[in-house]
């Protein structure tokens, strides 16, 4: 038995809203990005019990796995102020307005620019 | 149509038993919006007045099941949930919890029921 | 044609759009959800991107021998190129 999906979906983003505020970050004005990225931890929470990231992996070593918990932003602060979005997009900047400009570019990589 | 209280009674974030005729309601302030819902918990019964609101989520007190005061529709799988792959009690009295657990992990959690609070004058009246 | 072969999530998004992009060219490509393979699977595909990257992020997209992260089509189409010119 799991919870309807819509009212589930709406409690996440009940949930998540004030967190991500005092982090300086915004649901993505994408609206049906953000529809769909809910759905998907619904279904994820219902498997696992945890909402976490669709777009990140599962490494089964729970140390790791809890900082994929949405949001997971305080475990990933220096890359996604980097991107100005977390890596699934569904957060963004406050100032960010056109989400699709941004571009989704590992750490190493952005590291390895720096260099 | 039903006095339950005065506007003021409950303020906002608050929550409220009344009883209107013979049945038990719980009466929730949301930032000014009234909403009433049957005070039963929908999982086990526990009165829902004496749990907590966060906006417009009810939480139950006594197994944190939460439900949505505007529609009664429950927020939660089960209680308690399983990890996959955690090993299941065994079903012994020796062992109270994975007893009390193996009872209730069974437990569908049914929506809870909402009433129409309207405020009339000075008074918020339910529809029953 | 370089081959194309991804790892990818069921869940996500952009490894959906990932593979979007290539059915668009019609370029054949294989994948493997890591979300839904059996563990197994998924500790050879984490060992196996240990080996290119720090990074364990998805998609994770190998055309010929060049190892792109993260849903970047301009990034694709590039290699694509210099792959096909070569």
């Amino acid at each position: 038995m799991t919870a309807d999906l819509e009212t589930r979906k709406n409690a996440l983003r009940h949930f998540f809203e004030p967190i991500v505020d005092k982090l300086g970050y915004k649901f993505t004005p994408d609206e049906e990005m953000v529809e769909f990225l809910l759905e998907q931890e619904v279904k994820l929470e219902d498997r696992w019990g945890i909402p976490y990231c669709p777009c990140q992996a599962l490494l089964r070593i729970r140390q790791e796995d809890m900082k994929i918990v949405c949001p997971c932003i305080p475990f990933h602060r220096k890359h996604f102020d980097a991107l100005k979005r977390c890596w699934c997009g569904l957060y963004v900047h406050k100032d960010v307005t056109d989400p699709n400009s941004l571009k989704q570019i590992p750490l190493s990589e952005l590291e390895g620019d720096k260099q | 149509m039903i006095e339950i209280a005065k506007v003021g009674d409950v303020l906002p974030g608050g929550m409220m038993f009344v009883k209107a005729g013979e049945r038990e309601l719980c009466l929730c302030n949301v930032n000014g919006e009234y909403y009433a819902v049957s005070r039963r918990c929908g999982h086990m019964n526990a009165p829902l007045n004496m749990g907590t609101l966060d906006g417009y989520i009810l939480t139950c007190g006594l197994h944190n099941i939460s439900f949505d005061v505007r529609t009664g529709k429950s927020l939660c799988p089960m209680v308690p949930h399983y990890m996959p792959g955690a090993p299941i009690q065994s079903s012994t009295v020796d062992n109270y919890m994975g007893w009390v657990e193996d009872l209730i992990k069974h437990t569908t959690i049914c929506d809870i029921k909402t009433y129409k609070a309207i405020v009339e004058g000075d008074s918020i009246k339910v529809d029953i | 044609m370089p081959r194309v072969s991804m790892y990818t999530l069921s869940t996500c998004p952009w490894c959906r759009k990932t593979k979007q992009f290539f059915r668009d060219r019609q370029i054949p490509f294989d994948f493997v959800d890591y979300d839904l393979a059996d563990t197994d699977e998924q500790d050879r595909i984490v060992a196996d991107m240990r080996k290119h990257t720090s990074d364990i992020s998805f998609p994770y997209v190998v055309i010929g021998d060049r190892v792109i992260q993260g849903y970047d089509p301009d990034k694709y189409e590039q290699i694509l190129k210099e792959a096909g010119g070569k």
